[in-house]
């Protein structure tokens, strides 16, 4: 199944190509309206204004269109282009670091806080129970998830982790990429990313935890 | 091979959430080891209590493990009638008075007549017993700590939490050997209230 | 005191391999007795399923895209380019 869905994908990769190489404006600006939402995104991983993203943006498809008649077509076209946005947006952040106190680069990553405060289960030494909820969670008023207000607090919550976990959870649950990819594109290796992105997921669902215990849901 | 298999309403896989059709062939999404057609022997069904029982015909090689079946496919032969709204609150009774049998025989070994809880019919009747017995203290307060909290899973309507309980509570009184025991009782139950 | 039913996981344990068992990492037994507990355990049904909302909530965050003028300019840009 992998396979078929990735020959499509290079399929789909070569028509685009072939059409950007034949100065088809149509499917340019196609490509760019499929792609500059998420490379807003990633470029904002690394820059701390929606300014400065934007240039990351621009100069990585002045970079993708000056490459495009060398690309071989090795990794898929949105792999290749997101490599070059990364670039482009991660030494734009180097460069505003050197004039921004470090405490503004967000926090440091924190291995050892727990997913779910560890008061919240019984004690080891319980006769019954021991290691089970002692104030187990409650089921969410689930229409209330997908509301603006609530997607406002996960944004909010996504941008208060640390930047490793940041990036994981952005490409894997965010943009929807698959493991493998964000594996590749990040440098991690499978459990390492599966680490990053527990730590992400458990603190984005423990806030909007107290967001629907503040009322904010049922 | 003929098994069983509990799904949720609406014939939902309750980890997947895949909607099962009727009487149509389904084959295992790969052939990855785990990733068959789950199903359950007789034995196996109080560790996967769900709202839907159905027959469950199985091809391919089946692979038989402590507490379900593997096959590469299956198809719903048809739906357990008599396995019901009805039929879970029962279990859901009968996994917490198993706890409360257990419980007096704990209470009789420590020498403790309880002959009101022994006598109890009813839930609340049982959980009022269990709240006025005398200071406790080591087995026999477990014991009834896991009958009043059974009573309480089975008056929430949580069958499988009471019965799981249950199963617990064996444990406690009788060893390791008692969760399988537990469990077999009321695999017994399942197939006497269904007909299986 | 140890746990009644030692190959049983506890809810602390549940939330730890929570995202193991959504990405589908689990060994086999270990996938078998997280759904086990699922069944009976209505705290960690919750738990599980309010991740897989927060999973949901994180897809639907909408990025705004690059304005017009910004779009505009990349089509001068690529008319450029492929002259």
């Amino acid at each position: 199944m992998d396979d078929l869905r990735a020959a499509a994908a290079s399929a789909e990769d070569a028509r685009i190509l072939d059409a950007l190489r034949a100065g088809d404006e149509k499917a340019f600006l196609a490509l760019v309206q499929s792609l500059n939402g998420p490379m807003l995104r990633v470029a904002s991983l690394y820059v701390s204004s929606r300014g400065v993203a934007e240039e990351a943006v621009q100069e990585a498809w002045v970079g993708v269109l000056s490459g495009l008649p060398r690309f071989e077509g090795r990794s898929s076209l949105r792999r290749w282009i997101f490599g070059i946005l990364a670039n482009c947006a991660k030494s734009r952040g180097v460069r505003e670091a050197r004039s921004t106190p470090f405490s503004d680069m967000g926090p440091r990553d924190d291995e050892d806080e727990p997913a779910v405060d560890p008061s919240r289960f019984l004690p080891p030494d319980h006769p019954r129970w021991p290691g089970h909820w002692s104030a187990p969670p409650t089921a969410w008023a689930e229409e209330q998830v997908l509301n603006k207000e609530s997607l406002a607090v996960v944004e909010a919550a996504i941008a208060q982790l640390p930047m490793n976990q940041r990036e994981v959870i952005t490409l894997r649950d965010v943009l929807g990429w698959n493991s493998a990819e964000v594996c590749e594109s990040l440098g991690l290796s499978e459990g390492n990313q599966r680490v990053l992105l527990h730590r992400a997921r458990s603190k984005v669902r423990g806030v909007l935890e107290k967001h629907f215990g503040a009322g904010g849901g049922r | 091979m003929i098994a069983y298999k509990f799904l949720a309403g609406g014939r939902t896989g309750p980890f997947t959430g895949y909607v099962w059709p009727e009487r149509q062939w389904v084959d295992a999404p790969s052939s990855r080891e785990g990733a068959g057609v789950h199903a359950c022997r007789i034995a196996d069904l109080p560790f996967w209590i769900d709202h839907e029982l159905w027959q469950i015909e199985l091809a391919g090689p089946v692979v038989e493990r402590e507490t379900q079946v593997e096959a590469r496919r299956g198809r719903l032969a048809g739906r357990v009638g008599s396995w019901d709204a009805r039929a879970l609150a029962e279990f859901a009774v009968h996994g917490a008075l198993r706890a409360r049998d257990l419980a007096v025989l704990a209470l009789g070994d420590a020498g403790i007549r309880s002959d009101a809880l022994a006598r109890a019919v009813t839930l609340q009747e049982t959980r009022v017993v269990l709240e006025s017995l005398p200071a406790l203290s080591g087995v026999p307060a477990e014991m009834a700590a896991y009958a009043r909290e059974a009573c309480t899973r089975a008056l929430d309507g949580a069958a499988a939490s009471a019965t799981h309980m249950a199963a617990v509570a064996a444990v406690a009184l009788l060893g390791p050997t008692g969760f399988a025991a537990e469990r077999s009782i009321q695999s017994r139950w399942i197939a006497e209230r269904c007909g299986l | 005191m140890t746990r009644r039913v030692p190959e049983e996981l506890t809810c602390a344990e549940m939330v730890r391999l929570v995202t193991d068992f959504l990405e589908d990492a689990l060994s086999l037994e270990d996938r078998t007795h997280f759904e086990q507990h699922l069944v009976f355990c209505k705290g960690c049904a919750a738990y599980v399923r309010q991740m897989r909302k927060t999973i949901e909530a994180s897809s639907a965050l909408k990025g705004e895209g690059l304005s017009a003028e910004a779009q505009a300019e990349l089509l001068r840009l690529f008319k450029g380019t492929c002259k």
